[in-house]
């Protein structure tokens, strides 16, 4: 990006600069691909609310190699001048620039803005918003680590529920989230980045299992039909 | 929490308005605890926060530590690229230390680019790094006048609760003892570098140091490691850099002025506590 | 995108749930308004289309309106973000003019919303055009689709993915040759196809390689020839989009700007429909404020291939269309030149 290498704001290193190149990269990719799991088993999930002091709800989750911090903050007096009459939710995700493979620069880029968009709209209809006029909530998450975009969302959308209830926002239910991704005509939940590469298809399914409604579907690449509500039910 | 009024049976009512009164008067709010020779947080004056490091935990970067001094939460997470030295430094590499301080960590901070507050940090981390002359540029060399390692080190706040300056620099320097590179060789003939998978090797720190930051209040209160509610209100701030040996690497002070003693008070004070810290 | 009051939406919730349902332009719940659709609209790129939804036949206004253009560029794959085998990347962008009422930011966001729903549907690796390699290894295509939104009066996803397969449908290939060199021969001169091209520089290019590589394909030329190239590989795999539009009790298509701010939640399917194979569902949204069920998404699945395949049946015969007419013109210019 351009605009980085002279961005004033920052402590900037050389122009440009090439993330290392190994000499055997087929060999790790291998390696990484073995799934020590079976396909209807999720990473273990480490959950705990309440770690930003600073915040109104906080949590932290941790599926082996994801981690996520999710922070709220509000209901607090929207900025924008225009009266709604219903809060506003606003999730806002940003990846550390250590987070990945490559390193990020700090600049906001499309990716974070469209799993801050899958968040949302896992949660967003679970929020009592009717209850918090010209209010806007506030959900930051950061992700320190991330292994599959995929998982980062549901766990994001799960930490970012937590954090929630953590801050004592009227909720209709907490909402859970998972991934999962389509192998050959397996079905494998909570893939991680290697696994989801190497798949055809993926589905995120946000649900409210206290109301046994579900919040958010989203699925890419190529599933037929009948197998994609298959990945729904197992879910 | 101020006044412990057992007489009182809504003792949640007097919290809340002392809650109140730290709010709207958070001045006099810390003045009284002062008096009383105590901080808000029940610390004496020179009292430090727990503090803990976690080295290692992130797979992604090159090398990692999570640092926790009370509330704050500072994650640190170093990655190696490979670049074209600069032109006149053929044989030295990059250190590009930043800090982060995003919404998430305070109500404080709006989403965007950095602030101020962030520059100020990140300017001087990097002076801290360069001028403790921590880690040997011309190590990071793979070729001369072709290839280098740049090591961006960059920390991301998770939890704002004050003294950033001495948990970032604390975490920048636990990741960067935590990282490794992958033994690098640059092949004349493609100009292409490649590295081995298998050998890695440490980064060489040439000593090891803290910093020690200090807020004075009406000349004469010398408080350590601020806390975000007190930090605001010090007519002085004042870092002090010292190394495991207690030699003296640098000092920074903002905001007015302050006598001698309290320099020397500070220096000292910062000595012990990196005696302590240096297990 | 535009904001009614409660009592319009109060309205058009209860027309459309009476018995027979009631929209404001007459169209029962499952009926489109007209499509209009024109490939070939830009000669500079590769392929393109123009689609609009409900256009006014009278005065030709109003409507939604969405060109789409395919570009192709050749990146080397290792260094960079090139893939071997080529990639699609796809952008949407709006013209600020079909959204009066967003801010500049809002309007960044939907830009980025729209984009990374056609990119996560049509940039999967799993439908990948089989013809976007040039070199394998070393370079490839990089086809880049744009889309325009010119205006928005509803169903703005189901235009936009029209407009997508259309254009990549348009989409012609160049057709390339690959030039090689034999490093390991003395002669240097001995390059397998003939060429005008300089000998001098292809020997640099060869002994750039590294000598262990067995690949001497060198670089590649496009050769003269009177099309533009091939077809984009996949024409029968660039999915349709639809949308359902839900209300508690009933869904229904191609809603209309005031009928898409009165539901609170909205389901894109995304299918295609390859000859003779069960249809292939190539992504899914929920959009929206409200939720939904296993038992709903299930019927509504069901429903939606059947309305998909109503649009892509329709969409399919439409294009068939314009190529004949596109490859009779080209076939008449070509003879007149």
């Amino acid at each position: 990006m351009a605009q980085s290498a002279n961005d004033r704001r920052r402590i900037n290193g050389p122009e440009e600069s090439f993330p290392p190149i190994f000499d055997d990269d087929g060999e790790d990719i291998k390696l990484k691909m073995q799934r020590s799991r079976a396909p209807g088993d999720i990473r273990p999930i480490f959950l705990q609310p309440g770690l930003i002091s600073q915040a109104n709800g906080s949590a932290y989750i941790e599926t082996e190699k994801t981690k996520i911090a999710c922070a709220v903050y509000g209901p607090r007096q929207s900025k924008t001048t225009t009266y709604s009459e219903k809060g506003r939710l606003n999730v806002e995700v940003k990846f550390a620039p250590f987070s990945c493979t490559r390193r990020r620069a700090p600049m906001r880029d499309a990716e974070d803005r469209s799993i801050g968009v899958a968040i949302h709209q896992a949660i967003v209809s679970s929020i009592r918003l009717e209850l918090f006029p010209k209010s806007t909530i506030d959900v930051f998450i950061t992700i320190i680590e991330n292994d599959g975009i995929e998982g980062c969302i549901a766990s994001g959308s799960l930490a970012a529920s937590t954090a929630l209830a953590d801050a004592g926002i009227e909720m209709l239910g907490l909402v859970a989230s998972c991934s999962a991704a389509i192998v050959g005509d397996d079905i494998q939940l909570d893939p991680s980045e290697a696994e989801a590469r190497a798949s055809s298809g993926t589905v995120i399914l946000a649900c409210m299992p206290a109301l046994d409604s579900i919040t958010s579907i989203w699925q890419s690449g190529q599933v037929s039909a009948d197998l994609s509500l298959k990945v729904i039910l197992s879910d | 929490m101020s006044s412990s009024s057992v007489t009182n049976p809504s003792v949640a009512d007097e919290t809340l308005r002392a809650q109140i009164f730290q709010r709207l008067h958070p001045r006099v709010y810390l003045e009284r605890f002062i008096a009383e020779k105590i901080r808000p947080d029940g610390r004496t004056f020179d009292e430090w926060r727990n503090v803990s490091v976690n080295v290692g935990s992130i797979s992604t970067a090159d090398g990692s530590a999570l640092v926790r001094m009370g509330g704050t939460t500072i994650v640190c997470g170093v990655k190696a690229e490979i670049a074209e030295p600069e032109l006149d430094r053929p044989e030295q590499g990059f250190l590009v230390p930043n800090i982060d301080l995003p919404a998430i960590c305070s109500p404080k901070f709006k989403p965007g680019p950095p602030t101020e507050e962030a520059q100020v940090l990140s300017d001087r981390l990097n002076e801290a790094l360069v001028a403790s002359d921590a880690l040997s540029l011309s190590s990071l060399c793979i070729h001369p006048g072709k290839a280098v390692w740049t090591l961006y080190v960059d920390c991301t706040c998770i939890n704002y609760d004050g003294n950033a300056f001495d948990a970032a620099l604390l975490a920048m320097l636990g990741a960067l003892r935590n990282t490794t590179l992958p033994k690098a060789t640059y092949n004349e003939e493609t100009g292409r570098t490649t590295c081995s998978r298998k050998t890695r090797s440490q980064v060489q720190l040439t000593r090891k140091f803290a910093s020690m930051s200090f807020g004075v209040l009406d000349t004469s209160h010398v408080l350590s490691d601020l806390t975000a509610f007190e930090e605001p209100l010090m007519d002085v701030t004042l870092t002090v850099i010292v190394d495991d040996r207690g030699e003296l690497i640098s000092t920074t002070e903002s905001g007015g002025a302050i006598s001698e003693d309290v320099l020397l008070q500070c220096i000292n004070r910062a000595k012990e506590r990196a005696l302590q810290l240096k297990d | 995108m535009v904001s009614i009051s409660k009592a319009e939406k109060a309205y058009i919730q209860s027309s459309l749930q009476s018995d027979p349902p009631l929209r404001a332009d007459g169209r029962g719940l499952i009926d489109f308004r007209t499509i209009a659709l024109e490939s070939g609209i830009a000669p500079i790129a590769n392929g393109s289309a123009r689609i609009s939804i409900g256009r006014n036949a009278q005065d030709g206004g109003g409507g939604t309106e969405v060109v789409a253009a395919a570009k192709l560029e050749v990146e080397s794959v290792g260094d960079g973000e090139g893939v071997d085998g080529g990639r699609v990347v796809c952008s949407v962008s709006c013209s600020p003019t079909a959204y009066p009422l967003l801010s500049p930011n809002a309007l960044d966001d939907l830009q980025h919303d729209m984009t990374s729903v056609l990119n996560a549907t049509l940039s999967h690796p799993t439908i990948r055009p089989k013809n976007l390699g040039i070199l394998p290894g070393r370079k490839s295509w990089l086809l880049n689709l744009d889309v325009i939104v010119f205006s928005d009066a509803g169903n703005i996803f189901d235009a936009i993915f029209m407009a997508a397969r259309a254009a990549l449908w348009d989409t012609k290939v160049p057709r390339t040759k690959s030039v090689q060199y034999r490093a390991k021969k003395s002669d240097r001169s001995d390059a397998t196809q003939a060429m005008d091209m300089d000998v001098d520089e292809m020997a640099h290019v060869g002994s750039a390689l590294d000598t262990r590589q067995t690949i001497q394909v060198a670089d590649f030329e496009l050769p003269d020839y009177w099309d533009e190239g091939e077809p984009l590989d996949g024409r029968q795999t660039w999915p349709v989009c639809l949308t359902l539009n839900l209300l508690p009790t009933l869904q229904f298509l191609d809603a209309t700007l005031q009928e898409e701010a009165s539901v609170p939640l909205k389901l894109l399917v995304f299918y295609s429909f390859q000859s003779d194979t069960t249809p292939l569902l190539r992504g899914m949204r929920l959009l929206g404020t409200g939720v939904s069920d296993l038992v709903q998404v299930k019927s509504l699945l069901k429903d939606g291939e059947k309305y998909a395949r109503n649009v892509w049946v329709a969409l399919e015969g439409k294009l068939k269309d314009e190529d004949l007419r596109r490859n009779q013109k080209a076939r008449e210019r070509f003879l007149n030149r």
